[in-house]
């Protein structure tokens, strides 16, 4: 389906990235916005706030976000698409709902415009640390989907884009950008609606006495209703069966039958091909591949160019979608080259992923960054050149000393 | 002919999750008699209400109720609420829960939904104590009364909530107890059909903790000392109603009044 | 200015009341430098878990202090929304004496910036007080607040003359009545000063009533 003439301000823009997950997000359709203010992500509510009386849409600053994202789940069940938008802190407290959301299979999106870390951490400064929590934050099995822009542009594209899956797998997708991707000012062209595919969300159309709020369709996928359309739907956070209601007095084979929890898994990782997005260069004869997401991935670009300028057959590999991620092409290459290069702004996250899926076939390099800056692409240059150069195999992942931190610690 | 009996309230109800976990004496079930009383009594279409529940006693409220109903996580009934609300102004939201979840862990929610006055309405049943995890110490607990974390008797000051509900903003705020059935329905009533934020408060006995470990007798004593001790007086200055350990409980309607509820004053805002 | 005559108020009533062990816990975003500034075990927390001498928004996350900055354009962008221009914010504001009153503090005063030497004593009594204190300090958002709602760039100037033009000291006042309102003047004052045990008071008491001379008084 075609995204809403009314809900897209086509044109051409200099804005950050902020502002465009804003304009993303009408352009997706959003109707509803419940926030609480944090540094660095506030650009994004505040610009969803003037849009929304324009679009027909609600904007409410909540007491904080452990409310935030709960008047989310509410309001997407009311049959609005919806979103909430966020820094560390904040994320760590929506790891409640987050949880809640999942269970109760709520389509909705989470922009996270990751700061430094841990606790208050660097407000003012950018980060890539988050990316765990997002995967892992909240108790339970679950899974959920995320994407991580390196621009405005893609700030704008990847709302649209988080909106789409969240509304076809029914689950919360999360849009990992960082502060420096936020408050990044650039060209942003948001084009016409008709060039906007949007994913209308999928409605239930049978008896309203049959309707299971938790019976799959297709994918794995269970159709939705709305709140206060006579369904008489019954949701719970604890384990609950198809129709939605708990299994309280089931003896333990039942409730493995019977419970849902493996479906929120496994709608995702039998899904992951369709899901899954990268954007690879010059892999077909690579010896060294820089796995890159988010702001890193155009830090790494300069490395990259060096190391090839050099004589290195480097090739890229960047996530477009961070989780699921992408086992199988990881595992493919790795029994192909010599080893991965991966730079991130913490000190070790989707690198140990990109370990496991090596299955110790290829060396795993992290360049390590402790945030509030992006990498020296001098650093990720001299990394793919260590890995180029070594003819060892190492085990487990080696850390890169970056020359910040040789300056640092010696 | 059958001779099955049916409940007279049965299509209000989820008879597919009957019967119910509450305890015998308990008076979350008269409440929800009076809400459904309530719903009756102004012919509401029940395809238009919704009901969000936290977590606890009172939490499973949601799942025993025939309307869209919420079994949200512990303290954000009413946030979950709001979004509901906000999204569709047309349904008539409830939110029925406990005092634990609405005032503890929620009570952070409870004060901005009053101050926005955001047309819920809110049933909060009082039992004094957290009876779900056991019998725990509540911020509703009576001073000296013995709960499992209060073993030598409760030394915090308990919360008083039509107080509370007041000074953040509601705009009708009534106390009763799970023995007055009909003042009660008549409270719900009200409270449902008055715009903006509206809590009625409901003492409850919790036969299987409260008054076990403080050895008040089971639901039935509860109920006589409710007759013998609970006092009407309406317009009652809310500071006065502060609930000491077994002693006279004022009951009434303490808040009625006009203010401009969320989403009105939203519509004014944008023009 | 802003901030700093708070502290400067803070640090004056430290030494007027010469208490030696005080700790400051501050929270987030612009009172973040308060404690830094004094020389006393301080604690910046995460935002809205304040829980000591200052900062005040312990139990109201959610209110920022440009709730407090009144101005001629109060009634039109009452609460912290105003930092979203275009629209007129649809809340209402919260009155925070009557809240803390409502909750149980033992101490409750509101001064603006203005009000220096008012603040200063109130901080030291409240200092010097047994029990939950709270303390309004309204002082000028001139940087978004005051811009965002179309006054000019000298805006704290004019804050701190509409502070003078239109504050009045009410100690008496039930704080019900103090909603903060464009139509009337800010009523500023000491509102509420009385006993009530304090939490570890109310321990001991209870503790040693039920369990006589086996009980270990906690301090």
């Amino acid at each position: 389906m075609k995204a809403n003439p009314k809900d897209v301000f086509s044109g051409t823009y200099y804005i950050d990235g902020d502002v465009a997950c804003a304009y993303g997000a009408a352009a997706a359709g959003c109707k509803f916005l419940a926030g609480y203010p944090i540094t660095p992500s506030t650009e994004a509510a505040e610009a969803f706030a003037k849009l929304a009386p324009q679009i027909g849409a609600m904007f409410i600053q909540m007491e904080d976000e452990l409310g935030s994202i709960v008047a989310v789940l509410g309001a997407s069940w009311a049959g609005k698409k919806s979103m909430t938008i966020t820094s560390g802190p904040g994320f760590s407290l929506m790891m409640e709902g987050i949880g809640f959301g999942a269970a109760l299979e709520t389509p909705f999106v989470i922009i996270n415009i990751q700061r430094g870390g841990p606790s208050t951490g660097v407000p003012t400064r950018t980060g890539q640390a988050d990316m765990m929590q997002a995967r892992w934050g909240s108790h339970g099995d679950y899974e959920i989907i995320a994407l991580s822009p390196d621009s405005p542009q893609e700030s704008f594209e990847f709302t649209i884009k988080a909106f789409n899956l969240a509304e076809r797998y029914r689950v919360p997708v999360m849009l990992m950008s960082d502060e420096c991707v936020g408050h990044m000012t650039e060209k942003v062209v948001i084009p016409s609606a008709s060039e906007i595919e949007v994913e209308p969300r999928r409605f239930y159309h049978g008896p309203k006495d049959q309707y299971l709020p938790f019976k799959p369709e297709r994918d794995l996928v269970p159709p939705m209703v709305k709140a206060g359309e006579g369904y008489r739907l019954h949701l719970t956070g604890l384990v609950h069966d198809e129709n939605g209601y708990p299994l309280l007095d089931c003896d333990i084979d039942e409730v493995t039958q019977k419970s849902t929890t493996r479906r929120l898994v496994d709608k995702i990782r039998a899904n992951a091909d369709k899901i899954i997005e990268i954007k690879e260069d010059s892999l077909d004869d690579a010896e060294v591949v820089v796995v890159s997401y988010g702001i890193t991935s155009r830090v790494a670009l300069k490395g990259i160019e060096q190391a090839r300028e050099y004589g290195i057959k480097v090739g890229s590999l960047r996530l477009v979608t961070v989780w699921p991620f992408p086992e199988k092409r990881i595992t493919e290459l790795a029994h192909k080259i010599k080893g991965f290069v991966v730079p991130e702004i913490n000190y070790g996250q989707i690198v140990f992923e990109v370990e496991r899926c090596s299955h110790g076939k290829a060396n795993v390099v992290l360049v390590p960054h402790g945030g509030a800056g992006v990498h020296n692409p001098d650093d990720i240059f001299e990394a793919i050149k260590q890995v180029a150069k070594n003819k060892e195999k190492y085990e487990g992942v080696v850390e890169y000393r970056t020359s910040l931190e040789r300056l640092i610690f010696g | 002919m059958s001779k099955e009996k049916h409940h007279p309230m049965e299509s209000w109800l989820r008879m597919d999750r009957i019967p119910h976990i509450w305890c015998p004496g308990c008076g979350i079930g008269t409440t929800l008699t009076a809400v459904i009383a309530a719903l009756e009594k102004i012919e509401a279409n029940p395809d238009e209400v919704c009901v969000v529940s936290g977590i606890g006693c009172t939490g499973r409220a949601a799942g025993y109720l025939k309307f869209d109903s919420f079994h949200t996580t512990h303290g954000r009934a009413i946030p979950f609420a709001t979004g509901i609300k906000l999204a569709n102004p047309k349904l008539k939201v409830m939110v029925i829960s406990g005092d634990g979840d609405l005032v503890a862990i929620g009570g952070n929610h409870f004060v901005h939904a009053a101050r926005r006055n955001i047309d819920l309405t809110v049933i909060c049943v009082n039992n004094f104590i957290y009876a779900m995890t056991g019998g725990q110490v509540a911020p509703t607990t009576p001073l000296t009364a013995y709960s499992t974390t209060s073993p030598y008797g409760n030394f915090e000051p308990p919360a008083n909530i039509p107080r509370l509900a007041e000074a953040a903003g509601a705009v009708y705020v009534a106390r009763w107890t799970a023995l007055h059935v009909r003042r009660l329905t008549k409270s719900i009533v009200e409270a449902i059909q008055k715009p903006g934020f509206s809590v009625v408060e409901v003492i409850s006995p919790c036969a299987q903790y409260y008054s076990r470990i403080n050895r008040l007798g089971d639901g039935l004593d509860m109920m006589k000392f409710y007759h013998q001790n609970s006092l009407i007086k309406h317009m009652e200055p809310t500071e006065n109603l502060d609930i000491q350990y077994q002693e006279q409980i004022i009951v009434g309607k303490f808040v009625d009044r006009e203010r401009v509820p969320f989403t009105e004053l939203q519509k004014e805002g944008c023009n | 200015m802003n901030q700093n005559s708070v502290i400067v108020s803070l640090a004056n009533a430290l030494e007027r009341t010469g208490l030696e062990k005080v700790c400051v816990v501050s929270d987030v975003l612009y009172k973040k430098g308060i404690a830094d500034y004094l020389g006393v075990d301080l604690f910046h927390t995460t935002r809205g878990r304040t829980n000591c001498s200052y900062g005040g928004f312990g139990y109201n996350r959610g209110e920022s202090f440009h709730a407090r900055c009144a101005q001629k354009k109060l009634k039109n962008a009452p609460s912290v929304n105003s930092v979203f221009p275009l629209y007129i914010c649809p809340e209402q504001p919260f009155n925070i004496p009557h809240l803390a009153k409502s909750c149980g503090a033992v101490y409750v005063a509101r001064w603006t910036a203005l009000h220096k030497a008012e603040l200063t004593n109130s901080i030291a009594e409240a200092l010097q007080k047994q029990g939950f204190s709270v303390i309004e300090a309204i002082s000028p958002g001139e940087g978004n607040f005051a811009g965002v709602d179309g006054v000019a760039s000298d805006a704290r100037e004019k804050l701190l003359k509409f502070y003078y033009d239109n504050s009045e000291i009410k100690d008496t006042e039930p704080t019900e009545n103090l909603a903060i309102d464009s139509d009337k003047k800010i009523i500023v004052g000491k509102f509420v000063d009385w006993e009530r045990p304090t939490f570890i008071d109310l321990y001991n008491n209870q503790l040693r009533h039920t369990l006589g001379n086996k009980f270990v008084p906690y301090e």
